[in-house]
């Protein structure tokens, strides 16, 4: 089988994890619960016939008193950035994410994820202006951990551009 | 229960002062075959380890991290669905890899506690400035 190693980036509290356990088990909670270190969860998906099975490393939130070590993300494939629509202080954290993971695995492929759509009336920054801060043709999709918006969708296509990688 | 563990692992959870706290191990060759394992995996959520089979079949979450040029690697709070928090210490031995499990379930509790708080304090302040 094959088996794939995804890092889930991102600022504290953008929903990293309620993102893999509505991926995972199809349920939300509203209540925020830190993640220390890393939570492995795995997923097996079909893909053209073949079983993938995905490790999905939800690894904790970059905080004011903690950076993301980047021993996390040795041996990665892929992973997703997740930024929370209502915080524009989480896309300065993914912005610099990506060039840290970027000096540990150079050029694995990543979606950025702009969550929190089912509360879009309090975005403080639109794809537009995440689509200009990052300096090349990324892949940006917007979602919800809340209503299962685009959820399944993000990590199928992280999926394919891992295996087209 | 770490009587029974090898001479390398003993010497090595001392020298860490780790002596005291729940552990495991396990050596596997360079080409990532499982030669030897013992402790306390099952609290963490290892299982089903078959010995002279390759490693990532019963432990998929070393995927990738082989193989190693340091000699020594550390990755904190690792835990798997819901076992124990353990933090892996791999050592780089010239025939294989020590890979010793050792519970960090305490301490991740104290860091939960601590940025729990931390980051709903910023989380609460940021939406009492906003309606401000």
């Amino acid at each position: 089988m094959i088996k794939k190693k995804i890092c889930m980036l991102g600022a504290f509290a953008v929903g990293k994890t309620s993102l893999v356990q509505r991926y995972i088990s199809g349920i939300f909670s509203e209540k925020y619960f830190t993640t220390i270190g890393v939570k492995i969860d795995k997923k097996s998906i079909m893909r053209d016939g073949d079983e993938v099975e995905l490790l999905l490393w939800d690894i904790y939130g970059e905080d004011k008193f903690q950076s993301v070590e980047s021993s996390y993300f040795r041996g990665a494939s892929g992973y997703l950035l997740v930024l929370d629509g209502t915080r524009k202080d989480t896309l300065d954290t993914a912005i610099m994410l990506r060039k840290r993971i970027e000096s540990t695995v150079s050029n694995i492929p990543y979606i950025v994820v702009l969550n929190k759509s089912d509360v879009k009336s309090e975005w403080e920054f639109d794809k537009e202006e995440v689509n200009q801060l990052f300096d090349n043709n990324i892949t940006l999709i917007e979602s919800s951990a809340k209503t299962g918006q685009n959820v399944e969708q993000i990590f199928q296509i992280l999926t394919e551009k891992i295996m087209e990688d | 229960m770490i009587i029974s563990f090898p001479l390398t692992i003993q010497k090595y959870l001392k020298s860490i002062d780790k002596i005291s706290s729940d552990a495991g191990y396990l050596y596997i060759s360079k080409n990532l075959t499982l030669q030897n394992y013992g402790g306390e995996l099952d609290e963490f959520g290892m299982k089903n380890l078959i010995i002279n089979k390759n490693i990532m079949n019963s432990l998929p979450i070393l995927e990738g991290m082989f193989p190693i040029k340091e000699d020594f690697l550390m990755i904190p709070f690792i835990k798997i669905e819901n076992n124990k928090s353990f933090d892996i210490h791999i050592i780089n031995d010239i025939m294989g890899y020590w890979i010793v499990f050792i519970d960090a379930s305490m301490d991740e509790m104290k860091k939960k506690i601590f940025h729990q708080k931390v980051n709903e304090d910023c989380l609460l302040n940021r939406d009492k400035s906003k309606t401000l």
